[in-house]
């Protein structure tokens, strides 16, 4: 396989997909290495289940290296093609196997993975304290609609711009907030109680 | 007061508004506590989720995709072929199809008491038992067409968008 070019890390997502489309590997590694992160957490925060992310993630850049030659720059930016496809996926996939969210507990494996493990050892009780905050966030997005899950997912967690959402859903952008803030009334009532309970163990 | 409704806050928030709203809702939110706190509230929100960090995928992930990619025989994918004969030979079959059904359909009419009286008529006589039949399949055939079009025309998440404007989902702005 061929190794990544630094030149090629300056190119555009666009440059690099007119190269994926004449079967250039390394062109492809450097979309993945550019993209794998935001993907990932995308699919990991829509279903809530590690290895499905993990397929689903495969199974998107798998599908972009295939469908290479029917991106058109001209008809929008790469990474929001990127988007659609990895949210249509992992629509499809939910919808296939008829669950909405599955809520994993979160392991000891989790847990390190995420950082938290470099927190001060001489304060297990903050540490406990974010295992559960990060479970009742988790808890809470699961609660949510998918179509509002996924517009609080790509409008904080990825980043993405109100009209960048509307490109990828396929929604006006009124719906979007309108979508978001009722999202964020209903985090707010599931994490209420989480933060009262909080407040008494401290 | 007239408060900016809850889109523009949330813009406000994001720093998608223009300057112009922008200044407007800041000068809004100096004298305004309800607002306020409901940007509040969307901070206290978003800081929770922050809550929940990113993962990473494993390190094979692209060499599997790689693997997936080598398993998949790229003719069938991405190259498409100039010239197929496969559709001529699915409309020849087609059209042997029709013919069939029209002969056997003419062969019934032909035995029916109905033919006997109908066949009097100049225009069933231009006709014959052929045409006549033709021009009944084909009425039928444009019948159907016009009635499933705006099903065919409609995707299914078109649809699912259209539903959930009409119905709103129970949102509110």
């Amino acid at each position: 396989m061929e190794t990544i070019n630094p030149n090629i890390l300056t190119r555009s997502d666009e440059e690099l997909m007119q190269h994926v489309a004449e079967r250039n590997t390394a062109s492809f590694k450097a979309l993945y290495k550019r993209y794998e992160l935001a993907i990932f957490n995308l699919i990991l925060k829509y279903t809530g289940d590690k290895s499905l992310a993990q397929d689903l993630l495969q199974e998107t850049f798998t599908r972009i290296w295939f469908a290479a030659h029917s991106f058109n720059q001209e008809k929008g930016r790469f990474k929001t093609w990127l988007f659609t496809i990895a949210l249509n996926i992992t629509k499809s996939e939910m919808s296939k196997k008829q669950y909405s969210y599955f809520y994993q507990e979160i392991s000891e494996k989790d847990f390190t993975e995420a950082g938290l493990e470099e927190m001060d050892e001489k304060m297990p009780d903050a540490r406990m304290v974010n295992i559960e905050i990060r479970k009742h966030v988790r808890f809470a997005l699961s609660r949510l609609e998918p179509f509002m899950r996924e517009v609080i997912i790509l409008r904080h967690y990825q980043q993405l711009k109100f009209s960048e959402i509307a490109q990828i859903t396929n929604t006006p952008e009124g719906t979007l907030k309108s979508r978001f803030h009722r999202a964020i009334l209903l985090l707010k009532e599931h994490l209420t109680g989480m933060d009262k309970s909080y407040a008494t163990s401290k | 007061m007239q408060h900016p409704n809850k889109d523009r806050l949330i813009e406000f928030y994001y720093s998608e508004a223009n300057d112009l709203e922008a200044k407007r809702v800041f000068k809004h939110l100096q004298s305004c506590n309800d607002c306020l706190e409901y940007l509040n509230t969307l901070d206290h929100i978003t800081g929770q989720l922050d809550h929940f960090v990113n993962q990473t995928p494993s390190e094979d992930t692209f060499d599997l995709i790689m693997k997936d990619i080598e398993v998949v025989p790229l003719k069938n994918t991405y190259k498409k072929e100039l010239f197929s004969v496969l559709p001529f030979i699915r409309i020849v079959i087609f059209i042997l199809f029709v013919l069939a059904a029209l002969h056997f359909c003419q062969g019934w009419l032909t035995i029916l008491p109905l033919w006997e009286v109908i066949r009097e008529y100049r225009i069933i006589q231009v006709l014959g038992s052929y045409g006549l039949v033709a021009v009944v399949f084909f009425i039928f055939g444009s019948f159907v067409t016009l009635s499933i079009t705006p099903v065919l025309l409609m995707d299914s998440e078109r649809l699912k968008n259209m539903i959930r404007q009409v119905c709103n989902y129970g949102e509110t702005k």
